[in-house]
């Protein structure tokens, strides 16, 4: 049984403009231990399925689907025992490292409550076992840094401490929604490093959520890419990276620049602009933008197909 | 920290000089004077009056003379209350106010806070309609309205409470002043409160600790209440020296021998010790309040904190 099951997963938000389809009869799974990279553009639902696992989404959305974490179906549950379930079995880094700690609290507080709520530890277990998790994601002189706040730190340490702080209570699964983008390029390899460290140490499941598929090629076995909502295509890292099947994979790692790509030749875009999610076309929402759109993909949206481990919704492939 | 306070000290100074020498100046450009009744003085006792209080020196020679006063602390002799000085009358009224404003601005902060967050946690639902509408008709209904009509229904209606009067502070007689006094600024808070927490309950941070499945209670009172607070902490420093230093229409109502009373009569008897030691007074407390409130921000936000 996967450690995450997430079935015809469907996000919608009720605007002003009218209902906002964020994510459409979304299927993934994640086993334990094991990583996996979801990748899109902004506006393609990613961080949204994360927010709906997380059961954080905001008050004027709907779900409907499934979302079964270790057997349990988290939709069903009620607000406290989510908060169980949170920080406690599931952890979530965020993008932001500059503003996703609260500035008026002090690294320890923010980390020690963790432990004080799902441990019942007291402050003073819970600062010691704080400071072991701070050494655990290399931070130097972690005993310091508890009492210190996070403006005094930077932008890569604070990563680190709120890597620290999820992995407090020995989570199972790992939700990272683009933790390197805030970051300088040094210290986003040294972050993804250490991500793929803690991941062995810990064994925890990583849902890597970026737009990047460079970083996904680092850290996770198999991948998936979401484009408007829907899943385009899953399977494998290595197979997507070297063989993409669906355009608009292909497309994604045309437009990733090279160091040795020549600077007179210029860099590959997909044209056109991902649609407008309050009124998503017919058929499969890639057509207008596709090179290989033919007659049925206007019409009908495309039926997931799955072959040698890879799925792919496309009627051109 | 003892440099930063009197730096801060000093620099207020030249304020206090400025509003001293206006207060000064717009008191004597207004007509009339102290001694100025309907029938007039004989002339010889008029004189004599006035070479008592300087008032027969040139205008400048008086504001020195008071300058002068002021610096060793003598805010003069009042020109209403015969044989009392203007710290006396301030030292007898500043208590009073002092009890009444000081827990009309607890109360006000405990109840307008409480009810801003209540309101911000059902943002644009019925319990928060309802208190934004509550606090509306509270910040829009002035005091003289207010007071009378408390006064009518707790007094004269069900005999709860006197209808006004000043025993050496009995509880009793606090309850509808303070009241009174604290309503406006309980709605006006609220309003502040309710919105400083909705856009804190939008932060990344707040995400963050309801992430680490925090309790609500404690993401609003652990994650959010402290930076909710910043924006009432910059209404109350001016506010509570205000309120602290009483509401003439307040005092005037409910029959207190406060502060305020002083202010409003002083100025319409050309008292012009008194108005000036009254202006003297407010303005060092709006100094010192502003000063406090620069204390707590650095209390509650560590990226303020002063070396």
């Amino acid at each position: 049984m996967p450690l995450l099951e997430v079935e015809n997963l469907e996000i919608s938000f009720r605007t002003q403009e009218g209902e906002l389809r964020a994510v459409n009869s979304l299927s993934l799974e994640i086993g334990a231990g094991e990583a996996l990279g979801v990748v899109g553009e902004s506006g393609s639902g990613k961080s949204q399925t994360a927010m709906a696992i997380m059961g954080l989404l905001a008050p004027n959305a709907s779900v409907r689907g499934r979302i079964r974490f270790d057997g349990q179906d988290l939709l069903g549950l009620k607000p406290a025992q989510m908060n169980r379930i949170r920080g406690a079995q599931i952890g979530m880094v965020f993008q932001d490292p500059m503003t996703s700690l609260n500035p008026y609290l002090s690294v320890g507080t923010q980390m020690a409550e963790v432990l004080v709520q799902h441990r019942g530890m007291n402050q003073v277990a819970g600062l010691a076992e704080s400071a072991r998790m701070l050494e655990a994601v290399r931070i130097p002189d972690p005993t310091q840094r508890l009492s210190q706040y996070p403006h005094e730190l930077s932008g890569g340490m604070r990563q680190r401490v709120m890597i620290a702080m999820t992995l407090l209570c020995r989570p199972r699964l790992l939700i990272a929604d683009e933790p390197t983008t805030a970051l300088d390029v040094t210290v986003q390899a040294q972050i993804l490093e250490l991500l793929g460290e803690l991941r062995r140490e810990f064994g925890v499941a990583v849902m890597l959520i970026t737009h990047d598929l460079g970083i996904v090629g680092e850290l996770c076995e198999r991948t998936l890419v979401m484009y408007a909502g829907q899943l385009m295509e899953s399977g494998p890292t290595a197979r997507l990276l070297s063989r993409p099947g669906h355009p608009y994979t292909r497309g994604l790692l045309d437009s990733r620049p090279a160091l040795d790509s020549p600077l007179d030749v210029p860099l590959a875009a997909i044209p056109g602009s991902p649609p407008d999610l309050l009124r998503l076309p017919a058929g499969c929402p890639f057509q207008p933008r596709c090179p290989q759109a033919f007659e049925p993909c206007a019409r009908r949206p495309p039926v997931i197909e799955q072959r040698d481990g890879v799925r792919r919704a496309c009627h051109a492939v | 920290m003892l440099r930063f306070a009197m730096r801060r000290l000093l620099a207020s100074i030249p304020t206090l000089l400025v509003l001293i020498t206006l207060a000064f100046f717009m008191m004597r450009l207004a007509p009339g004077g102290p001694f100025d009744k309907e029938r007039s003085l004989l002339p010889e006792i008029e004189a004599a009056i006035n070479s008592a209080y300087h008032l027969d020196e040139p205008l400048w020679q008086q504001y020195l003379r008071y300058m002068g006063g002021l610096l060793q602390g003598d805010l003069g002799p009042s020109f209403q209350y015969a044989g009392f000085s203007v710290s006396e009358l301030i030292a007898q009224g500043f208590p009073v106010s002092l009890a009444i404003g000081l827990s009309s601005m607890v109360l006000a902060l405990l109840v307008g806070g409480a009810a801003g967050i209540w309101a911000a946690m059902r943002q644009n639902r019925l319990g928060d309609w309802s208190v934004m509408t509550l606090s509306m008709a509270g910040i829009s209904l002035p005091s003289y309205v207010i007071a009378p009509l408390m006064i009518l229904l707790f007094a004269v209606t069900l005999h709860w409470l006197p209808a006004g009067g000043w025993e050496q502070g009995r509880y009793l007689d606090m309850l509808m002043p303070v009241l009174a006094l604290a309503l406006p600024q309980i709605a006006y808070i609220a309003r502040l409160m309710r919105g400083s927490m909705i856009e804190v309950l939008r932060s990344n941070f707040i995400r963050t600790a309801r992430a680490k499945g925090l309790p609500e209670r404690r993401v609003i009172l652990r994650h959010a209440l402290k930076p909710a607070m910043m924006p009432i902490l910059s209404f109350l420093g001016p506010t509570a020296a205000g309120v602290i230093t009483g509401s003439v229409v307040i005092e005037q109502i409910f029959g207190i021998p406060g502060l305020g009373r002083y202010f409003v009569q002083a100025a319409i008897n050309r008292d012009y010790t008194l108005v000036l030691g009254v202006v003297i007074f407010y303005g060092l407390l709006i100094v010192l309040f502003n000063f406090l409130v620069d204390l707590l921000y650095g209390a509650l936000d560590p990226r303020v904190r002063v070396e």
